[in-house]
């Protein structure tokens, strides 16, 4: 088993390991039922002919999951072993910098789609209410996780940025929640502007996290999205390691 | 395992922004020895570590580990090493077992790695508590877990930062008994505020104070020269100033002072040449004169006085 492999591995057992893993993975069952009830109750009195996974990505209750716990999973990841003195004995073993950031990214982000698994028990439960099987496709359920799967990819890569700039947790989440958030918020200007915008309408269509997730929920599965959850998941691990690289220098 | 590494360290120095915490250090470390870094707390001893075991980097200088340099080739020092860092950190989540098999995986151990994982267990101790969870060790025990940790993957250079601390006298001893048997296959570097540490186990000391080496030489040399005076501490009860005379007729090179002390007691503190053990003669002169002997004590040389020794003898530089 190489370095990584091995390291990814014990990452995540940590979250196995640690009452806090199963409190993250208990919260997100939570809000991930109530977004079900909400679903339930808002096709009570309307036909509905749009696969349930757009249903479920519309409630309030999928974002909170996107937007609170990857900062959650995240912020032990290197605020922890900076705190502990862990860091000291990671980074004298024969590895190197860059296995570790993307150990720990691969670790949490596993930890992160483990949470999501859930979720597609969750959508068969909604099936009886909508009466029509063909609303969920095991190709849309697939699509929609992929999609889950790359916006988690992005959210674990803030938020391992955000542990990697301090020694406290809290600091580490509150410095996630920011970034997620903003990125989060941007997408609602996309919708402020219209198509005649120009380059503005441009920009924030092309950053809007909804509009980059729609497709995944509808069953497409298009490069482009695929391309900007990787690219801004690879700028964030390219801006942790250069953090990690930067504290042999302190 | 590949022959013990040399050290070398060459005008090396570390600034914390304004704190310069090693100021153009140079030593070498031979193949096989072992070599105590002694110093008060902020002389630079776990800074010169940490730049040995490329967890940090100097500002400037050179250090090279069994060739290797520790900047442009982290990963070779790191394969060589084994290191104990102060605060012993390890995970309280982990069984001790499982840590270390993970942390013989992560140093690459080959294919015999539960026999070597074996080995150390017994080695360090810990045999009995391998199933137990790390967090809920006693620090005597984390501190051999740590140090199992170090030794896990058989290091050719061992570094260790305050070993000891943490141990009961018999854990204190078996360490240092199996610190000594790492000689001369392995090198071994470790920093202590023990004096008796370092008479214990090292063939060398380096005396560090304020980012600066302030004496390197070997541990025999170190102490005959801090050591050539001893002094004996005597609480006698009598005439003050006719013991205070028979006792620096005792030796005459003594220097004899008089301390008064709960009637009729006074204390006599008599600091002579180390060769001459006045300790019984101060006892017969006691008994002869029938006068009433409370303590007679020989005072060990202190880290104190090492270090305002070493460093009055290199004022003048």
């Amino acid at each position: 088993m190489t370095a990584f492999a091995l390291l990814t591995r014990y990452e995540l057992a940590l979250f196995f390991r640690r009452p806090s893993g199963y409190l993250i993975l208990a919260s997100v069952m939570f809000l991930n039922a109530l977004g079900v009830l909400d679903v339930v109750l808002a096709i009570r009195n309307e036909a509905v002919d749009s696969p349930i996974t757009e249903a479920v990505y519309q409630t309030p209750f999928f974002w909170l999951i996107v937007l609170l716990a990857a900062p959650a999973i995240t912020m032990k990841s290197y605020a922890h072993e900076y705190a502990s003195g862990l860091w000291e004995t990671l980074t004298t073993a024969p590895v190197g910098s860059l296995q570790i950031v993307l150990a720990k990214f691969c670790g949490a982000w596993l930890f992160l789609i483990i949470l999501w698994l859930p979720f597609i028990g969750y959508l068969y439960l909604l099936l009886p209410f909508f009466d029509n099987p063909a609303l969920l496709d095991p190709r849309i359920v697939g699509s929609s996780m992929l999609g889950l799967a790359m916006l988690g990819a992005l959210y674990v890569a803030i938020g391992c940025f955000a542990s990697s700039l301090t020694g406290s947790q809290m600091l580490a989440v509150i410095v996630a929640l920011v970034l997620g958030i903003t990125l989060f918020l941007q997408s609602f200007v996309a919708t402020q502007f219209p198509e005649s915008a120009g380059f503005a309408s441009a920009f924030f269509n092309h950053t809007s996290l909804f509009l980059h997730l729609e497709d995944f929920v509808r069953g497409v599965i298009d490069t482009r999205h695929l391309t900007f959850y990787l690219s801004l998941t690879g700028f964030f691990l390219y801006l942790n390691w250069q953090v990690v690289e930067m504290r042999r220098w302190v | 395992m590949s022959l013990a590494p040399t050290v070398e360290v060459e005008n090396l120095t570390k600034r914390y922004s304004r704190h310069l915490a090693l100021n153009d250090v140079s030593f070498q470390i031979p193949a096989g020895e072992i070599v105590g870094l002694l110093g008060p707390n902020g002389a630079g001893k776990s800074t010169t570590l940490r730049i040995l075991t490329t967890f940090q980097s100097g500002t400037s200088g050179t250090v090279r580990i069994g060739g290797h340099d520790v900047f442009y080739e982290p990963h070779q020092v790191r394969k060589i090493i084994g290191y104990l860092p102060d605060r012993n950190p390890l995970p309280d989540e982990w069984q001790v077992e499982d840590y270390l098999a993970f942390r013989a995986k992560l140093k690459r151990l080959p294919a015999n790695r539960r026999k070597r994982l074996a080995t150390i267990l017994e080695q360090c101790g810990i045999t009995e508590i391998r199933r137990r969870r790390i967090g809920k060790l006693s620090r005597g025990y984390l501190q051999r877990v740590g140090l199992a940790d170090a030794l896990i993957h058989d290091p050719a250079l061992i570094i260790l930062d305050e070993p000891t601390i943490g141990l009961d006298p018999n854990q204190m001893r078996s360490l240092r008994k199996l610190i000594r048997s790492f000689a001369p296959e392995k090198t071994v570097l470790l920093s202590t505020h023990t004096l008796s540490e370092i008479t214990a186990l090292c063939h060398r000391v380096i005396i560090l104070d304020r980012g600066k080496i302030l004496a390197d030489e070997s541990t025999e040399s170190l102490l005959r020269r801090v050591t050539d005076f001893s002094e004996i501490r005597a609480e006698l009860a009598g005439p003050a100033e006719r013991i205070r005379q028979e006792l620096q007729e005792l030796a005459q090179e003594a220097e004899v002072t008089v301390q008064s002390l709960d009637e009729p007691f006074c204390r006599f503190v008599v600091r002579a040449p180390r060769t001459s053990d006045l300790r019984l003669p101060i006892a017969r002169l006691a008994s002869r004169n029938e006068w009433p002997l409370r303590e007679l004590h020989l005072r060990e040389n202190s880290l104190e006085e090492v270090f305002s020794r070493v460093t009055e003898s290199h004022l003048p530089q």
